[in-house]
């Protein structure tokens, strides 16, 4: 299928989760992340997500899985469901799409077909997330586009959203 | 919220459980424990002689906190800078790259003194409109404005600045109700009142812009209007620049004028011509810097409240933004 992605292709653009999710938000925060301008530290929400992150179900063992020094799974239960914890599901498209990118990698290791699942535990809600042909397709996309946004000399324009509100960067966007 | 500890008694700091501990010996020998919740701490300023220990600057280190030390007579001495965790080698390279091109210098440099004598005319009309008479130094002010756009090297903004602050220096004589006329700006040390206060008002305030800069990426060694040295994070004097009008001469103006710190508040060093301010003096300045500090705007852009030092903040992402190519800077000039 067209868009879908070769190992050898894939090994080479490999990259962390959290690229590939500010992608399905914000093109201009790749960059700046990508470059070492991390606004995380600073923000109030971040650090709400990684309270909550660390309480949520508190009796599974396999917690923060750092696969190659690049992707960290959240959770892994029994064995096969990969587990991504999210404070709200406004984003969800972009935590879908990260799960989608740690399923494909995964796969690409040799682990096979495994499943993923988005968790909201404050809105008691979860998300199954399987690997499909066009999920498949959106993840290459978004790896060959972050590596093209990666080597822009400067960062990409964008303009003002709602959600820049919020957004650790803004005060470093718009400020 | 984080905030700012000025720490004028002597004691020890100590890291216990995880937690800063203020000890302090009170009368008969007791020793007083405060606890500071170090996750409300954003930096600390040591005025009094305090004890402390490596264990602790990793702590301190740890959560990030910038620790500024003053001596004996409230001169700084110097910061203690944690290890940056949050490092960008591509922002150091456009920071170097910025200096390195003397047009790049130029164009940052130029923001830098524009800035800062547009808020020296500020005060002035302020005063004019009061009443007072410092036409005078308006004029030298703006001409020197007028000409920041010719200059040609960082030498010549230096020497329009100094020219507009001597007149604005010359023009505290009507602003301020001073016993005995304020002659010139001397500094290290300063040989009266006014010099006193603005020295002392001037290390407060390259402290806070030091510790603004810490939460950015930006390399706070590496500026454009005063030459990058060895001995002092020399960014932090570009920024403090915009700032100071607003900030430190103003605060000077409201402790004099309200009559809040006076002569009596002064002591002099010994045989050395300098003067220092007496500790309740400078508790008293601290209090209105900070207070000054604290005070907000609406941001019009962000749409929400921002604080002074939160302003200073925003200068260094201005910058940032200038050095990585999303918009050309513009120096912070009061818009209300």
């Amino acid at each position: 299928m067209e868009g879908l992605i070769e190992d050898e292709e894939f090994e080479q653009l490999r990259t962390n989760g959290v690229k590939v999710n500010y992608w399905a938000i914000c093109h201009r925060k790749v960059w700046l992340y990508a470059k070492g301008l991390r606004m995380e530290p600073l923000s109030d929400r971040v650090a709400l997500g990684r309270i909550l992150h660390e309480r949520a179900y508190p009796d599974m063992p396999r917690r923060e899985v750092l696969v190659d020094n690049l992707i960290k799974i959240d959770l892994i239960e029994h064995e096969s469901k990969l587990l991504e914890v999210k404070h709200s599901r406004k984003l969800v498209d972009a935590a879908r799409l990260q799960v989608a990118y740690y399923l494909l990698y995964l796969k690409w290791l040799g682990a096979g077909e495994l499943v993923g699942e988005l968790r909201f535990p404050k809105e008691r809600r979860k998300e199954e997330v399987r690997l499909t042909p066009e999920l498949e397709a959106q993840v290459a996309e978004a790896l060959r586009d972050i590596q093209r946004i990666e080597q822009l000399p400067s960062p990409p324009q964008v303009d003002f959203m709602p959600i820049c509100r919020v957004c650790a960067y803004c005060e470093l966007c718009w400020g | 919220m984080a905030q700012s500890y000025y720490i004028f008694r002597s004691g020890r700091l100590k890291r216990k459980q995880n937690t800063l501990y203020l000890e302090q010996e009170i009368e008969d020998g007791q020793i007083r424990h405060q606890p500071i919740p170090i996750e409300n701490v954003r930096d600390l300023y040591l005025f009094g002689e305090i004890d402390l220990n490596t264990k602790l600057l990793s702590f301190l280190a740890q959560h990030g906190v910038v620790v500024h030390c003053f001596n004996y007579y409230g001169f700084y001495s110097g910061s203690f800078y944690p290890r940056e965790n949050n490092v960008s080698g591509h922002l150091l390279v456009r920071q170097v790259e910025h200096y390195l091109d003397s047009q790049k210098r130029m164009a940052i440099a130029k923001e830098f003194v524009h800035s800062a004598l547009f808020h020296i005319r500020r005060n002035l009309n302020y005063y004019r409109n009061r009443g007072k008479k410092v036409d005078e130094a308006i004029d030298v002010v703006e001409a020197s404005m007028g000409r920041l756009q010719e200059a040609q090297d960082v030498l010549e903004l230096m020497r329009e600045e100094g020219q507009a602050r001597e007149a604005y220096y010359k023009a505290f004589n009507e602003i301020l109700e001073l016993e005995e006329p304020f002659e010139k700006r001397v500094r290290r040390p300063p040989d009266n009142m006014v010099n006193a206060l603005l020295s002392f008002g001037n290390s407060l305030l390259y402290a806070a812009t030091l510790s603004e800069i810490y939460v950015t990426q930006l390399n706070p060694t590496v500026s454009y209007l005063h030459e990058p040295s060895k001995r002092r994070f020399s960014l932090a004097l570009d920024i403090s620049e915009i700032f100071k009008p607003l900030i430190v001469d103003r605060t000077v103006f409201r402790v004099i004028n309200k009559g809040v710190i006076g002569e009596e508040d002064f002591e002099a060093v010994g045989e050395v011509k300098g003067i220092y301010l007496k500790e309740e003096a400078a508790k008293t300045f601290v209090r209105e810097f900070e207070s000054s500090l604290q005070e907000t705007v609406k941001h019009r852009k962000l749409n929400r409240h921002v604080s002074y030092r939160q302003l200073i903040r925003l200068e260094a992402y201005k910058l940032i933004r200038h050095l990585l190519g999303m918009e050309s800077y513009r120096a912070f000039k009061v818009w209300w």
